[in-house]
């Protein structure tokens, strides 16, 4: 399942992600922002009157934000690690 | 001459560094800038337990010594020793967000490996605790083979220990060299996952707690009520920086006005007491008018950083960013526009696409800075009748509110073209930490405001007392020989360059006065407003006020309303100061860049005046 489509507020672990759909700076920054297959992820909020603006995840113990595209490119399994 | 030992400040963004600089260093810091780039470099001075004082650098915070932006470029260059007129640092202090350690805990592994004197300040150990963490510093210090001091930088916690190991920590000898070059830099991955580890064994304990940052977060990035929010907020600043700066500027005022009365007091009448009378102290109060709103948003600015809510806007406002090709980090420096471009400009160094960056530098100048608020008021106090309009909303109210939309208006606009045109190619990404919320901290908000209010004043202090004495040189001369009919400004060397730009402007409503107000409008716009007042031969008054509303009604007799419509028009695009495009070319490396921008502003400004002017005269105004 892609990030993009978990309910907000269900924990859930990076399954695996797709580095070829982003730029090498941007995966660079999102590993430094604690992006790793088996992190724990959890969908918090979408920004937007129309539901489509960024997304803001707690990766970690921390809360990142970022547009769908890269978003899109994380896989996501509900459940134990 | 003692060695003084040199300490470095390294850290993650959000790992609270400045805040722990500020609490070390109080209010013994400069800032400026590193030579060539557009990185603030920061330095301070500390007194250590033993006596002596060393020099505390607070570096840029980055995830990486990896050099890609560059921010991280002068970190990495001022810990290897190679950063142009900077010492290499004695020892590094890493600081850490106690409640981020696997992520924190990555980059110090990757500055401990470098070999250089490292301590770690285990930072915000408050609010791990707050976030149901608690942690074992012995055991993080055992697993790094470093020292690890547990500190609350904003209440001033474990600063004393975190001194004393400063003072343990500093070699008796230089420091060896590190021992790392850049090709041989430890495996990333490598790093990260010993990172995750030394981390799970310092968690003593994890509770998970709702965190406070998550109740808010409910609330203040809800799809509904975020947005109203954020639109409340901006509503309240924007009426904090007219109404609350009132009283200042009014004082401000009176202190200038009653030094050009001392100096007339004192100097004989003359070249020297004019050039320091209407020129000087006149050109630099007209600017120094302005620092209470620039102070007034700065307050509400760093507010808003300091508790972590300015990255939730951010957040908020991508979305309609990225519509026209631009990133929700764009909308601080855009927000900091409306006070003064040059801030502005300034703060789009946290944009990190290049593109996304320029996008942004290019359109800042159009947020209707406040230097324009004196023209618009001058033009639409003479010409906009003070009637209410749909049930009791006033109409020059309407019509400058109307000036801010245009300016915005404009904005978005040019930055469509500009990403389907000059700076063509796919839009930035937008990947950002929101960190933990705080409460500020009187005292950073402070130190922050007197260094903004520092670089203001410096400002006007050189680049507008220079450009001011040469306007009031060019308004003033040469003479013209007794018993010529023309009037001092048209005789003068100003009057003849108006004269030169006349026919360009006379297309589009303009008259000579205009066209001679222009010019000095380039060094600050608010200048115009003078400029004009001088064109008009009327007596400097004591009261500015009373100077204006004079020269409203003598400007109400000589200016059709079409005039005056195009000359507010003009003035939402055009001139930009040469501050600004001093600051524009810098933050671009070149003049490619800030040339496009005046010229495309002052097309632009032909243009919307014209457009004004020929609109208005077809209704027949």
């Amino acid at each position: 399942m892609r990030l993009t489509s978990l309910e907000p507020n269900h924990p859930a672990y990076v399954e695996s992600i797709d580095w070829n759909a982003m730029s090498e700076m941007d995966s660079r920054r999102l590993r430094e922002l604690g992006l790793h297959e088996g992190a724990s992820i959890e969908l918090l909020h979408r920004a937007g009157f129309t539901g489509r603006g960024a997304y803001a995840c707690r990766i970690g113990r921390m809360i990142v934000a970022m547009r769908a595209a890269h978003a899109g490119a994380i896989s996501v399994r509900t459940g134990a690690e | 001459m003692e060695h003084r030992p040199m300490i470095a400040l390294v850290g993650n963004p959000n790992a609270g560094k400045s805040a722990l600089f500020n609490a070390l260093t109080g209010a013994h810091q400069k800032v400026g800038n590193y030579p060539g780039v557009t990185v603030e470099r920061k330095l301070g001075r500390l007194a250590l337990p033993d006596g002596r004082a060393a020099d505390l650098i607070d570096l840029p915070g980055t995830y990486s010594l990896d050099a890609k932006s560059p921010d991280e470029q002068v970190t990495r260059n001022v810990v290897f020793g190679h950063q142009e007129g900077e010492r290499r640092p004695d020892l590094i202090v890493i600081v850490v967000d106690a409640a981020n350690l696997d992520n924190h805990l990555r980059f110090t592994l990757e500055l401990i490996a470098l070999g250089s004197p490292c301590i770690v300040a285990l930072n915000m150990v408050d609010l791990a605790t707050r976030d149901g963490l608690e942690l074992d510093a012995d055991q993080l210090s055992q697993d790094l083979g470093a020292p690890v001091i547990p500190t609350v930088a904003v209440r001033r916690r474990g600063l004393d220990d975190l001194k004393a190991a400063m003072v343990q920590g500093i070699p008796q000898h230089a420091a060896p060299l590190p021992v790392h070059s850049e090709h041989a830099a430890p495996d990333a991955d490598e790093l990260r996952r010993k990172a995750r580890e030394i981390a799970r064994r310092a968690i003593v304990a994890e509770t998970p707690t709702r965190r406070i940052t998550s109740q808010i977060d409910r609330v203040v990035l809800n799809p509904v009520a975020g947005p109203l929010i954020l639109l409340a907020l901006l509503f309240v600043i924007f009426q904090a920086v007219f109404a609350w700066s009132e009283a200042p500027i009014a004082m401000i005022e009176e202190t200038f006005a009653a030094l050009q009365t001392g100096v007339e007091a004192v100097l004989p009448e003359g070249f020297l007491r004019d050039l320091i009378v209407q020129g000087v102290i006149n050109g630099v109060g007209s600017v120094v008018v302005f620092l209470p709103q620039i102070l007034i948003l700065f307050f509400f600015i760093l507010m808003l950083e300091a508790t972590g809510y300015m990255t939730r806007a951010a957040f908020l406002m991508d979305g309609l960013m990225a519509r026209v090709g631009l990133s929700g980090r764009a909308f601080i420096p855009l927000l900091s526009s409306f006070a003064c471009a040059i801030p502005g400009i300034m703060a789009t160094r946290t944009i990190s696409d290049p593109k996304d960056r320029l996008t942004t530098i290019l359109i800042a100048p159009l947020m209707t800075c406040s230097a324009r608020l004196p023209v618009y008021t001058l033009i639409i106090a003479a010409f906009i009748p003070s009637t209410s309009v749909w049930g009791g909303i006033g109409l020059q109210g309407l019509v400058l509110f109307a000036l801010y939309v245009a300016g915005i208006f404009g904005a978005v606009v040019v930055a469509m073209l500009l990403r389907i045109g000059v700076i063509k190619g796919p839009g930035g990404s937008f990947l950002m930490e929101l960190p933990k919320y705080q409460m500020p901290l009187l005292r950073d908000v402070i130190i922050g405001l007197w260094q903004r209010a520092w670089i203001f004043l410096r400002r006007a202090g050189t680049i507008i007392f220079v450009t001011t004495i040469i306007l009031w040189l060019l308004l003033s001369f040469p003479k013209p020989p007794a018993g010529s009919d023309q009037s001092l400004v048209e005789y003068s060397a100003a009057g003849r360059i108006a004269s030169v730009l006349e026919p360009v402007l006379r297309p589009i409503g303009f008259n000579h006065e205009i066209a001679l107000a222009l010019i000095p409008a380039m060094a600050a716009r608010e200048v115009a407003v003078s400029a004009l007042a001088t064109a008009n031969a009327i007596e400097e008054s004591e009261d500015e006020d009373e100077t204006a509303r004079t020269l409203g009604e003598r400007l109400q007799g000589r200016w059709s309303l079409p005039t005056a419509l195009a000359f507010l028009a003009w003035f939402v695009f055009a001139p930009q100061c040469l501050s600004t495009i001093a600051v524009a070319r810098r933050e671009t490396n070149g003049w490619r860049w800030p040339l496009f921008m005046t010229a495309y502003l002052f097309a632009l400004a032909w243009l919307g005046a014209g457009a004004t002017y020929w609109t208005a005269v077809a209704f027949g105004l």
